[in-house]
């Protein structure tokens, strides 16, 4: 074997590892090589079987640190073990934990904060926190919790929440029971029965990775004191609303844009609109007023209260058209609702009271007022008429008889005595219209005045009357005359303006006023009676005004009608009222209250009888006591001439005198008549006084010029037995004269 | 992506490799630009067409503080790590 040879097969043993060392004979030459190449060859393989071994360690360690990061093992055929070794997993996968422990120690900080950031809201927050596990043991609370129920720290541990919340009281819904089934947040808010607070309860689940729940963290957070305002809140609101439902004037509530936010009864009944439909609109919508002047106006009355620098407004007296049309007057005042003083308005609200009804008043008295003053100076006047026109128509009467024979002095006798009886129911209408004038009433059915006193004025005139009168219309108790007289002249008045003639509708009717009427009248039972007319109308200007003495736009009027109508309607304690269209006609209404039944059944005990208008000669002795001479004389010749023996006084000392004497000397006068007012001296009403005294049988007759005197209505509560109103003429003198003779011996 | 930071794209397209190959390229990249990564100057997007390295590469990259989106592009993801807020 040379060596050639021997270094062939060795190269071939290094190759293939389970081949046999190199062979050879001991004392070959080559020998030591041999032997030399075989320590070699068994070193090679020795060094090739660590290297796997190494390779092989470092394979498993990287397959391992792969499983640790979650993925599979490194497959031999991936990557050799050269570029194994060059790409060094385990310097990239050390790297890479160094990256996931620095991330993870970072986590692991940001929790600790969080922790102490849990832990400082758990200790910190306004509700008591409480943790449960699944089985409501208690894992931990925080100190409100401990303070809210009280809870001995010491003795809590393995307790449940019904154990220290609930404490055995099992409640009605259990917050904790009602997440568990619902399996999300549950909100409560309830009373506690053991400390009589309220709680809003909070409970929320925390789940695991599983979707279950596996503890609960319940907030409780006392509401007691929120209760108690609510509740102060809502009993406040309770009595606003009561306040607001009781109050007579309306009530609109409006939000910062001037919409309507609220609304009393009143406010509705006032504007027609009900709270739902006004809901929302604009207030100027809801309240349409009559704007007198652009300040006046709603929008710029909002526009004030709701600026930056608002003001109070008010508004004396406007007009509210309701939705349904109907006017009112109204007085308004409008204020802003602000929370601080100086901060921007968040709403307003208006206040506004109907004085329809008070306004209607007021015109009434001032009318009234007018009135009287005028009443009173007509008054005068007529009294003093009245006294002349007692001696002219006394005079005139005893002419009349004195030359009965005398045709031609008797017819001119007779024509004065028609003007002077004309002159005559001129002051008794001016009387009537004057202060008092009282009415004598009785109870009476006005349905036979009413047509009678409408046919006697409208009887050959133009006019036709169309009655439409209530069955049942109540009584009233009035002075015939002067209501006759009324009706008499709405009729004049409705022939007057109605040229062409035609129908003229009079009715009667039940009717109740009450507090609510725009009417001036004291509640209660009337009966109302209209007289309508198609005539002219009266211009709007004049309206006011037609119930004026003397006002007239008639050329032939003295204008004293209405007026009379007026003073009339008022002593009745009744009211007259007027509605024109010009070229449509006028509505005149009376009111005159109903008697009562009690009035109704005392008149028909004492029926009333008649007196005739024939001259009634007579005898007896007779008082006359007047301050005025030519009453006194023309009063004694009437008197004389009518059969009676008569003696005259001047006044009250004087009649007191002679009656004295004349019933001491036991030839007493059969009456006295007597004037009711003497001017610095005793007249008629003190004088009875003393004559009761001296004969409490006295047959005494009241007479006055002055017919407004409430003794000349009201003569039998002064003691006297009858009533002679100035001026009278003989028929009259006689007929009172008769009466009170006869009454007084029967 | 929303976030308007990064701006460079460090693109290594893995397409016929398989995990954890992938994996460990995708370490080997993040261990390197870790700074650049954490700051959000740069971020990693591999493409790759083996399924497992759509699980293994986030979850490590998660782990190792970064966020990560997976697109499915064609035929490849496309696994995408930085410093952002991953689209939902």
């Amino acid at each position: 074997m040379n060596l050639d040879k021997i270094l062939q097969s060795a190269r071939h043993i290094k190759e293939n590892p389970s081949s046999s060392l190199l062979q050879i004979r001991p004392d070959d030459e080559f020998a030591p090589v041999t032997d030399f190449l075989n320590e070699l060859l068994e070193e090679n393989r020795s060094l090739r079987h660590n290297d796997e071994t190494s390779v092989g360690y470092i394979r498993q360690k990287i397959d391992q640190l792969l499983q640790v990061i979650g993925t599979i093992p490194l497959r031999a055929e991936e990557l050799d073990n050269a570029t194994l070794i060059h790409l060094d997993p385990i310097g990239i996968i050390a790297e890479s934990f160094r990256q996931i422990l620095d991330h993870q120690r970072q986590t692991n900080d940001q929790l600790e904060l969080a922790k102490d950031e849990i832990q400082a809201i758990f200790e910190s927050i306004g509700g008591g926190i409480l943790v449960l596990d699944s089985n409501k043991k208690i894992i931990s609370y925080n100190q409100t919790l401990e303070q809210m129920f009280d809870i001995d720290k010491n003795q809590s541990d393995g307790l449940s929440c019904s154990d220290i919340i609930c404490q055995g009281q099992r409640p009605e819904i259990c917050p904790f029971e009602e997440m568990l089934k619902r399996g999300k947040t549950f909100s409560l808010s309830s009373g506690c029965l053991r400390n009589l607070r309220y709680y809003n309860v909070l409970t929320t689940p925390i789940k695991d990775r599983n979707d279950q729940i596996v503890r609960a963290v319940i907030l409780y957070i006392d509401i007691t004191e929120l209760m108690e305002a609510k509740e102060a809140v809502a009993n406040e609101k309770e009595r606003l609303s009561l306040t607001l439902k009781s109050i007579a004037e309306g009530v609109v509530a409006t939000d910062a844009q001037g919409s309507i936010t609220l609304m009393n009864e009143v406010a509705e009944e006032l504007t027609g609109w009900s709270l739902d439909d006004a809901l929302g609109k604009s207030a100027c919508q809801i309240l349409n007023i009559q704007e007198s002047s652009e300040t006046d106006s709603c929008t710029n009355i909002f526009n004030d209260i709701l600026s930056s620098d608002p003001t109070f407004k008010r508004v004396s007296q406007t007009e509210l058209i309701s939705r349904s049309g109907k006017k009112r007057l109204i007085f308004l005042s409008a204020a802003p609702i602000r929370r601080e003083e100086r901060s921007s308005p968040t709403g307003s609200i208006l206040v506004f009271r109907d004085i329809t009804h008070e306004k209607n008043m007021e015109m009434e008295c001032i009318r009234s007022q007018r009135i009287e003053s005028l009443g009173i100076v007509a008054g005068g006047i007529a009294h003093d008429f009245n006294n002349l026109l007692t001696a002219i128509l006394g005079n005139i009467s005893l002419a009349r008889r004195m030359a009965k024979d005398n045709d031609a002095i008797s017819n001119l006798l007779a024509e004065t005595e028609k003007a002077s009886s004309r002159a005559k129911n001129l002051t008794h209408q001016l009387l009537t219209f004057a202060k008092g004038g009282a009415p004598v009433t009785t109870l009476t059915s006005t349905r036979k005045l009413i047509e009678e006193s409408a046919r006697f004025s409208s009887s050959g005139s133009n006019i036709k009357c169309h009655f439409d009168i209530a069955d049942d219309l109540w009584q009233v108790e009035i002075d015939e005359g002067q209501i006759g007289q009324v009706i008499q002249n709405l009729v004049i008045n409705a022939d007057q303006t109605m040229k062409q003639g035609g129908a003229v509708d009079i009715g009667a009717e039940n009717i109740i006023i009450d507090q609510n009427d725009d009417i001036s009248l004291t509640p209660g039972n009337y009966i109302k009676i209209y007289v309508k007319d198609k005539g002219e109308g009266i211009a709007s200007q004049y309206l006011d005004k037609i119930f004026d003495p003397y006002f007239t736009t008639k050329e032939t009027g003295h204008g004293l009608g209405l007026s009379i109508c007026y003073s009339i309607i008022k002593k009745h304690s009744g009211l007259i009222t007027v509605a024109s269209e010009q070229g449509v006609g006028s509505t005149f209404s009376l009111y005159l209250p109903a008697a009562d039944q009690q009035l109704l059944e005392q008149a028909q005990q004492n029926a009333a009888t008649e007196t005739t208008a024939k001259i009634l000669s007579g005898q007896g002795k007779l008082l006359i006591m007047d301050d005025e001479q030519i009453i006194r004389e023309v009063a004694s010749q009437m008197l004389t001439y009518l059969g009676y023996s008569v003696e005259l006084a001047a006044d009250g000392e004087e009649a007191l005198q002679k009656y004295r004497q004349a019933f001491d000397q036991g030839a007493p006068f059969d009456a006295v008549i007597m004037d009711l007012t003497i001017p610095e001296g005793m007249g008629g009403k003190e004088a009875i006084e003393h004559l009761l005294r001296i004969d409490p049988e006295i047959k005494a007759i009241v007479s006055s010029g002055y017919a407004n005197d409430p003794i000349m209505a009201n003569f039998k509560d002064y003691g006297f037995q009858g009533v002679m109103p100035k001026p009278f003429n003989m028929e009259e003198a006689s007929n009172t004269l008769k009466k009170v003779l006869t009454e007084s011996d029967s | 992506m929303s976030d308007q930071k990064i701006q460079e794209t460090i693109a290594i397209d893995m397409r016929g490799q398989i995990c954890p190959a992938c994996l460990l390229v995708a370490m080997d990249t993040l261990n390197k630009h870790r700074e650049a990564l954490t700051k959000g100057l740069e971020k990693l997007c591999i493409i790759t067409d083996n399924r497992e390295a759509t699980t293994t590469i986030p979850t490590t990259a998660r782990n190792m503080g970064y966020s990560v989106t997976v697109t499915k592009i064609d035929s490849f993801y496309q696994i995408c790590v930085g410093r952002f807020t991953p689209d939902k």
